[in-house]
């Protein structure tokens, strides 16, 4: 797991203690709900939304 | 009054849109200091309107069920030459030189917009205790939230204020106040309605529709601003179809799915029992009734958190450095999602792929799904922990637990009031059909309506 204070602390959003605490908490929470899911994904599986390919100007 | 008895009543010559607009204009300002329903209220140009809608239809130009019906719009969608605050000190004086598409189809379609409701700041949260422009109060009990983030749109026609009133919804915000408010509440498919012109909370979850007092009044507001629109690149293509159910439309060939897991879990049981209610009448009008099991919901809220936290960082990212612009929850969200990591968030895209494969083998099974609307009824104002089954919930997180999730699967779902429990406070059932199957949804959900007979429930408290 992420130390979710010291990454907050070293970020530019300014946050003070005790939010700082909290915010890092709700973090972590998250993180562990959603590290499995990611570890779990087969490697070909692509995003919901991908780049277009642009359209061929027929000749 | 629904949509379609007003509309009757214009043709019958026993009202007309001036009238209407007065009636809604006077309610507006006699329910604002209870109910706090509207940051902006349109009076000069609702009333210049509706003459121009009454001159119409006089000279025999007939734009159909909405036209010369009051109704409004959440303080999301522009409008032009009228500020759109999105409840925020960000947007406090934003005058919009557009309109969003579907003001401008709901004005195509005859409607009179009579002002702009309130919301949970941002739209990013399901209380609608706004701290800058105030809370929004639920007309079934002024001690309650409204439900957000669409909160003043659910207080509004909950109340009669307005006919109808669009609400967005990114995780839950038109149902949650649909639900709690005892108002039906319409998330059309992905795509479905068009985005331009909507101040974003976020990309990819984003949708509009509008919370009415009928299901029918919901489906006719959906042909209206349903369609392709250019402007909005998730947009579709798929015909409009004809969404008005017919009365009495039988359910014999609907296979609803009543889910074993997850939906009936950590659930007020009055809210479990009146949904229950729901499967049996579905059930008596000829519905089949299949048990299923749903793919990981947990697991879908939790991607679909992880998307709204980083695309809503993104989408305010460069204001995030005025703090004092912030309400506490808001900005607490937005520096989360701040710090979500790119891979995290392309993962949970990646994630929301297969959740999409995962729900279209349940659509295989089942036309529609029945499920809570909201674990509970209303919380009060102010309120911010349930205790459920002996824990303590967030109260974020628990309303929004039967509702984010269909966001990210892009499916239809609606919010039908389906009783009261024994506070007196509204009970929501929610429908979902497959990607694309909104006509389906409505049929569905109006012939339950008709057999419940729920939608005639008013708050006594006005």
């Amino acid at each position: 797991m992420k130390d979710w204070k010291l990454l907050l602390e070293a970020s530019d959003l300014g946050i003070e203690e005790p939010r700082k605490e909290q915010l890092a908490l709700a973090l972590a929470s998250l993180e562990a709900a959603f590290r499995p899911l990611a570890e779990a994904l087969p490697v070909e599986t692509e995003p919901a939304f991908t780049v277009a390919a642009p359209r061929e100007e027929a000749p | 009054m629904t949509v379609q008895e007003a509309a009757a009543q214009i043709r019958a010559r026993k009202t007309n849109s001036r009238e209407l607009v007065a009636e809604s204009l006077q309610s507006i300002h006699r329910l604002q200091p209870r109910l706090n329903a509207f940051i902006t209220v349109m009076d000069e140009q609702a009333q210049r309107r509706a003459e121009a809608m009454d001159r119409e239809l006089e000279s025999g130009y007939d734009r159909g069920p909405l036209h010369g019906i009051p109704v409004a719009v959440k303080d999301v969608f522009c409008t032009r030459g009228v500020r759109t605050t999105c409840g925020s000190l960000l947007f406090k004086d934003h005058i919009p030189d557009i309109d969003a598409a579907v003001v401008e189809r709901l004005e195509q379609a005859g409607a009179v917009i009579t002002g702009k409701t309130s919301l949970h700041e941002l739209a990013y949260g399901i209380t609608s205790n706004n701290p800058h422009f105030g809370a929004v109060h639920n007309p079934w009990a002024p001690d309650r939230v409204a439900g957000g983030s669409s909160g003043g749109s659910g207080s509004a026609v909950a109340a009669g204020l307005v006919f109808m009133a669009m609400g967005s919804d990114t995780g839950g915000s038109i149902r949650i106040p649909a639900s709690f408010c005892g108002t039906v509440g319409l998330k059309p498919t992905t795509g479905r309605v068009s985005r331009y012109g909507v101040l974003p909370l976020d990309f990819t979850l984003d949708h509009m529709g509008p919370l009415t007092r009928s299901v029918r009044d919901a489906a006719l507001t959906l042909e209206a601003i349903a369609g392709h629109d250019p402007r909005d690149d998730s947009s579709s293509r798929v015909p409009v179809a004809a969404y008005v159910p017919a009365q009495q439309a039988p359910l014999n060939s609907l296979r609803l799915g009543v889910p074993e897991n997850f939906y009936f879990e950590r659930v007020d049981p009055e809210v479990e029992r009146s949904v229950r209610n729901v499967a049996e009448v579905a059930a008596r009008l000829g519905a089949r009734l299949i048990s299923v099991r749903v793919p990981d919901i947990d697991a879908i809220n939790t991607l679909g958190r992880v998307i709204l936290l980083a695309e809503a960082a993104a989408v305010l990212h460069n204001h995030l450095k005025k703090k004092d612009r912030f309400g506490t929850d808001v900005l607490a969200l937005l520096e989360q999602g701040a710090m979500i990591p790119a891979a995290d968030y392309i993962n949970a895209q990646r994630l929301r792929r297969l959740a999409v494969a995962d729900f279209n083998r349940l659509w295989d099974q089942v036309d529609c799904l029945l499920t809570p609307t909201t674990p509970t009824t209303a919380p009060r104002l102010g309120q911010e922990r349930i205790r459920l089954e002996g824990e303590e919930f967030d109260v974020r997180l628990l309303s929004t637990r039967f509702v984010r999730g269909v966001n990210v699967i892009t499916a239809p779902a609606l919010s039908l009031p389906c009783g009261l429990d024994s506070g007196g406070l509204p009970i929501g059932a929610q429908l979902l059909a497959r990607p694309f199957g909104d006509a389906v949804l409505l049929q569905a959900a109006a012939a339950l309506e008709d057999a419940l007979g729920c939608h005639d429930m008013v708050p006594q408290s006005l």
